[in-house]
């Protein structure tokens, strides 16, 4: 009876992949939720800071934008170096006067605009 | 001696009923008024609608450039001629302080009043007032109080703006007399 040669069975190595086998696919996968997370926090930033309520570039305020016309010459206002003499006090009331005129001119968000009379549905 | 506490228990009590009544009547008063005014704005929502939107655009541009003015004001000239006058060790202290109670007023006021008035005028926008008109009269009542807020706290820059005026001139009197 012949004897029975144990037969050998070659396993072939399996290559085990580890994390850093994959360091572009983790790298695109982290950028893009740290993006979205930098996302959230600047629209919660935008929404909660008062920034949305005063942004003219929101669909819709495009006409409002249009009509706002040429922007103003830059106010050079009042340096705060120099001496203080009469000439400097003189300078600070004309431009101060201007620009107390503009504020107190526009008779701003005034109440009336909702009423019911105004809006029709009195 | 108890006759008259009776009686005047009996006008008391005859005078509570009166107010009572009376306010009742305030209010259903007023009650009929809302249920008019919500039936005709039903009818009008097209209408009302595109003017409050109208409204609510104009009211941002507003706030861009009144608030520009405001913040001018402050920025460039109160605060520079409040460094000049420290710099020339002069005392200017009243000024210095209209000009933090105006700076404060900006930041803690009219600004926050702004950003709830908008807010409050955006989403009653976004209530249909055919299908909702009743929340959509409240809305409208809410963005109208908080116009009123924010109304008040822009008459209150003004004024502070004014007094700060009022203030230089005397200062500036008193420079001048100085100098003499």
């Amino acid at each position: 009876m012949p004897e029975e040669v144990p037969t050998v069975v070659e396993i072939e190595s399996v290559p085990i992949k580890h994390a850093k086998d994959h360091k572009l696919l983790i790298l695109v996968f982290a950028s893009v939720v740290i993006s979205l997370m930098m996302v959230t926090v600047s629209l919660y930033l935008y929404s909660s800071t008062g920034a949305e309520q005063l942004d003219l570039s929101r669909p819709g305020y495009v006409d409002a934008r249009n009509n706002d016309g040429e922007r103003p010459k830059a106010f050079e206002g009042f340096s705060p170096t120099g001496d203080l003499d009469k000439a400097a006090l003189n300078e600070f009331s004309d431009l101060y006067d201007v620009k107390l005129k503009e504020i107190v001119d526009i008779d701003a968000y005034n109440a009336d605009v909702l009423s019911p009379k105004s809006l029709g549905i009195e | 001696m108890p006759q008259i506490t009776k009686k005047y228990t009996f006008i008391f009590a005859a005078a509570i009923a009166a107010a009572s009544l009376a306010g009742i009547g305030t209010s259903r008063a007023i009650e009929e008024s809302a249920d008019t005014q919500v039936e005709t704005m039903k009818s009008k929502c097209t209408e009302l609608t595109s003017s409050l939107s109208q409204l609510e655009r104009s009211d941002t541009l507003l706030r861009n450039n009144i608030g520009d003015a405001y913040l001018t004001v402050s920025k460039e000239l109160m605060v520079p001629l409040n460094q000049r006058i420290a710099a020339n060790q002069l005392d200017g202290g009243a000024l210095v302080e209209i000009a933090a109670k105006y700076k404060d007023t900006y930041d803690d006021e009219f600004y926050v009043d702004f950003k709830e008035y908008e807010i409050s005028l955006s989403e009653t926008l976004k209530i249909s007032c055919r299908d909702q008109p009743r929340e959509f009269y409240e809305g409208i009542t809410e963005s109208r109080d908080k116009r009123k807020k924010l109304y008040r706290s822009s008459k209150k820059i003004i004024s502070l703006a004014q007094e700060y005026k009022k203030e230089y001139v005397a200062f500036k009197k008193q420079m001048i007399k100085d100098a003499q």
